[in-house]
């Protein structure tokens, strides 16, 4: 059994946002529904004042409440898969937008207006790829959700490959935000391998879930600065 | 016959014995608050309340709202609060700009009420889930 997992560190995060830029440069970025957010805040009282960062994406919840939804009102777009990946089907999603109010973390995007470029008047070579060109899940389009797949278009060429277990130590089948942390505040990988970084990391760390109380079971662990939140 | 004869006894008993009191006053707040809209969410489970075909959060015409707002009378203050997150609020899309007519930021803790397991409505939040 596989279960991948993302470990954020944010005793060690300084805020540099490498990961969000390595997100947008990776997923084809749409101009108002990123993928990966910094959550940034300060806290303490002056002189003793800490800043405080930490990103956000899709935390993968295993009782997914974006998924239950979306087979409630019978459309079907949101799956998760095998590996624990959730994905979005942009064929089958009606932009009905209920996946958005109901996950705990903000993730879901909406996005109502076809993707404008990053530029106007001139692509960056990333936007020059054709569509049909693209992997089908930066394939965007307007009116549908859209959300961080942790660069499944990566996870699943380990997986043709019969590589899964190099998920999270060969750099190509790991997720750029992860692979860029200039400070190693980024951890991917499998937590049921018992050799697995992430899981001595979770441990050693103590590392935990957001938002518990919904019940979820995100599969994202931060190690949390400056209290639980 | 005898088991029947002695339930409906212990019926008895305990209608002769409890509290009326307490009965009533459980009954008179939260708990009956409670009941009516566990009816109404019911209701609109079984397709007796019509709350549209329009799948979408739309408050006039999507079926969201029709039911939140319109037919079990929660009020928009109970989600939607403030024009921003405490600062610590852990939330990816809190430095998104508000769109237009809505009233504040929503408040998912709220959703927990009914929605955590045990709850009154669909159930969407796992079994860790409070509520």
């Amino acid at each position: 059994m596989t279960k991948l997992v993302r470990v954020i560190d944010m005793e060690r995060c300084m805020g540099c946002r490498s990961c969000i830029a390595a997100c947008h440069m990776e997923n084809h970025y749409t101009p108002g529904s990123p993928w990966n957010e910094m959550v940034e805040y300060e806290n303490g009282t002056y002189p003793d004042v800490r800043s405080i960062f930490g990103t956000m994406a899709c935390m993968h919840c295993e009782d997914a409440p974006c998924q239950k939804i979306c087979d409630e009102i019978d459309v079907h777009a949101i799956s998760k898969n095998e590996y624990g990946v959730v994905l979005v089907d942009y064929e089958k999603c009606t932009g009905c937008g209920y996946c958005a109010p109901v996950c705990p973390y903000g993730v879901p995007q909406i996005n109502k207006q076809q993707p404008q470029p990053l530029y106007p008047g001139k692509e960056t070579p990333y936007e020059e790829i054709p569509l049909a060109q693209r992997h089908p899940l930066h394939q965007k389009k307007a009116n549908v959700m859209e959300k961080c797949t942790f660069c499944w278009h990566k996870l699943e060429k380990a997986i043709a490959a019969g590589e899964p277990e190099l998920i999270g130590k060969k750099p190509e089948y790991t997720p750029s935000c992860d692979l860029v942390c200039p400070v190693n505040a980024r951890l991917f990988g499998d937590i049921d391998q018992e050799d697995s970084k992430v899981r001595e990391y979770i441990g050693k760390k103590k590392a935990a879930q957001l938002k518990k109380e919904f019940g979820t079971s995100p599969q994202v662990y931060y190690v949390v600065r400056g209290g639980d939140f | 016959m005898q088991r029947s004869g002695f339930i409906l006894l212990a019926c008895m008993l305990t209608s002769v014995f409890a509290d009326p009191q307490k009965s009533l006053e459980i009954r008179s707040t939260e708990e009956l608050k409670t009941m009516n809209l566990a009816r109404i969410a019911e209701q609109i489970r079984n397709g007796e309340i019509d709350v549209g075909k329009e799948y979408s959060t739309n408050f006039k015409t999507g079926r969201f709202h029709i039911i939140h707002a319109d037919k079990l009378l929660i009020d928009c203050n109970n989600c939607h609060y403030g024009s921003e997150y405490k600062a610590d609020y852990q939330l990816m899309s809190k430095h998104k700009p508000m769109p237009d007519k809505i009233p504040g930021r929503l408040q998912r803790s709220v959703c927990l009420g009914c929605h955590g397991e045990g709850g009154i409505a669909t159930h969407l939040y796992g079994r860790s889930a409070t509520w």
